[in-house]
């Protein structure tokens, strides 16, 4: 049997971790189109902060890669041929497979407006990008960041660490707009505000002008040394398209990560991923759902059928030094929300009558373990015990109602009674 | 393998977060020294109220989500099952504090990495916590976890 992936970040590792938990025979071979090898993504926030310190941000080891036979050719995929099962390399090269997975993963969204090929015009997605920012910084300089999700905010930390003005513009009316409520992204707002970092929200970015003038829709004019696009990602669905896989936003695939071709799976952040929540497919783009995914998909490759379940979008980042995690959606605009805040931490609630469906928390990771899971397993917890939760939250005040659902602790003791 | 808490025996005396602690970061289960010389850092720990008390303990799960949601790699499984954070590579994202079911792995905000149990792995024994709990609320059992 012959495995084959195109793409080697974390689906792909996962493949590998799933298909040798099932078929110690039978090649792997992975083509990797960054040709950096299997690296972590999320890092290269940490390499461009501090190259020196994280100069290897690999995700698994050349050892592990050995270990599981693993052959990682470093080229393009061009072209997927599905009767002759072979993926053709930009190279000419062909590898022929049996079982294909498809990880390519996604890549940053690029408006179409004049001037972003500028040399001072980057996004920050690949290492290859945080290299060459690296290289093109210097301390002083006026940094703009175009989108504050999660990319554009470690865009900014990085940058802010080394030394540079970083201006953080936003489109949408707060900061971090798919995880954060108004309250919460105030009190991040409030955080970078006093490192002395600026935020714009409501501004659309619509020229960049090659004096390094960046214009906005407002009428706001802005000198930009550098110029970070952070405006989302998207699945680079070319390869399965061409070759008339089912493509929508992402690669449509079943629920074992099957596409219409019965030799060809795909996973991560490049195919549509069902929210447990609302039920709908949507792209996730999730570290974690994405090597699930790819586990999956490897033990199905190599012959298993273990059905993947979908997820939830949850998210734990550290921004200078405040920790933010948050998991779950807004599945009703009617949900109720409970706060708790004390200093520096806050907690936000969204209840659907008996079920959480998101919670926003910051400086208080102890106790999102407990809450992302009663959200992913749906767990059904009478309001009142979140009312004792919010009270005082913390990992002794969970709600024995999910105790109880993951083991039956605690229990009362005898001797005290 | 994983440490089992049977709070119907425990007493909430709280030794096994202190041999914890001085079982790992190189204190060598020397409790006198670990706590008179440093700031030794439990990885399991202790929850409950005056009415119920129970270690909270790392199940060691067989698809554990604290591995598969590692940003960095540093959450693994060793040979033996048993799930480690590798502290040179952890960065202290808290993704795996955020996806643990039992609410284990916890920060250690003073190293930026996160703590969990690891079955005192380079001990070669039977955990610290379970050899030293006097009133037998802790088990070594080998039987496989499937979170929720």
């Amino acid at each position: 049997m012959r495995y084959v992936v195109i793409g080697s970040c974390i689906a792909a590792m996962g493949a590998v971790e799933g298909i040798r938990s099932i078929a110690q025979k039978g090649s792997i071979t992975i083509i990797d189109g960054e040709q950096r090898g299997p690296y972590t993504r999320p890092l290269i926030s940490y390499f461009l902060a501090r190259p020196y310190k994280f100069k290897d941000i690999s995700y698994r080891s050349p050892e592990f890669l050995a270990a599981n036979g693993v052959e990682v050719i470093k080229a393009m995929a061009g072209h997927i041929n599905r009767i002759s099962q072979q993926v053709v390399l930009d190279n000419g090269q062909t590898v022929p497979y049996d079982r294909l997975l498809i990880a390519a993963g996604g890549s940053p969204v690029i408006p179409a407006i004049e001037g972003v090929e500028a040399p001072w015009v980057k996004t920050f997605y690949t290492l290859a990008d945080a290299e060459s920012l690296h290289a093109l910084l210097a301390e002083g300089q006026n940094a703009v960041i175009i989108g504050s999700g999660l990319i554009g905010m470690k865009a900014a930390e990085a940058l802010w660490q080394r030394g540079l003005k970083v201006n953080i513009i936003e489109k949408e009316a707060h900061i971090l707009p798919r995880i954060m409520s108004p309250d919460s992204a105030a009190i991040i707002s409030t955080l970078l505000n006093g490192a002395g970092i600026k935020l714009r929200c409501n501004e659309e970015l619509t020229a960049i002008r090659s004096d390094h003038q960046i214009e906005f829709a407002s009428g706001l004019c802005l000198h930009a040394d550098l110029l970070i696009l952070a405006l989302g990602t998207r699945p680079r669905t070319e390869l399965a398209a061409e070759c008339g896989l089912k493509v929508n936003k992402g690669i449509v695939v079943d629920n074992y990560l099957r596409t219409n071709d019965e030799n060809i799976f795909a996973a991560g952040d490049v195919i549509e991923s069902k929210n447990v929540l609302t039920g709908e497919n949507e792209i996730m783009a999730l570290l974690p759902q994405a090597h699930k995914e790819g586990y999956l998909a490897g033990c199905n490759m190599a012959g298993h059928n273990l059905a993947d379940a979908g997820g939830i979008f949850q998210n734990s980042v550290n921004i200078m030094d405040s920790s933010i995690c948050s998991a779950g959606s807004l599945i009703n605009a009617k949900s109720e929300t409970l706060i708790w805040q004390q200093d520096d931490k806050y907690l936000e609630l969204f209840l659907n009558g008996s079920y959480l469906s998101k919670y926003i928390a910051i400086n208080l990771p102890e106790v999102t373990g407990p809450l992302t899971n009663t959200i992913e397993k749906q767990v059904m917890i009478a309001p009142d015990g979140w009312q004792e939760f919010i009270a005082a939250p913390s990992l002794s005040t969970i709600p024995s109602a999910y105790w109880h659902k993951i083991g039956g602790i605690p229990r009362a003791n005898t001797w005290n009674h | 393998m994983k440490v089992v808490a049977l709070p119907e025996y425990c007493l909430g005396c709280g030794l096994c977060e202190i041999y914890c602690a001085a079982e790992h970061d190189g204190w060598n289960g020397n409790v006198l020294k670990a706590f008179k010389k440093g700031k030794p850092v439990n990885r399991s720990k202790l929850m409950g109220s005056p009415q119920w008390s129970w270690l909270n303990t790392c199940m060691h799960c067989n698809d554990a989500p604290c591995v598969n949601g590692c940003i960095s790699g540093a959450m693994q499984r060793d040979s033996d099952g048993t799930v480690f954070v590798d502290a040179e590579r952890c960065v202290g994202c808290f993704s795996c504090v955020m996806l643990c079911p039992y609410g284990h792995v916890r920060p250690c905000y003073e190293k930026h990495q996160v703590v969990k149990c690891d079955l005192c792995r380079e001990k070669n024994s039977i955990p610290a916590c379970v050899a030293n709990c006097p009133n037998g609320a802790l088990q070594l059992m080998s039987e496989e976890v499937n979170p929720l």
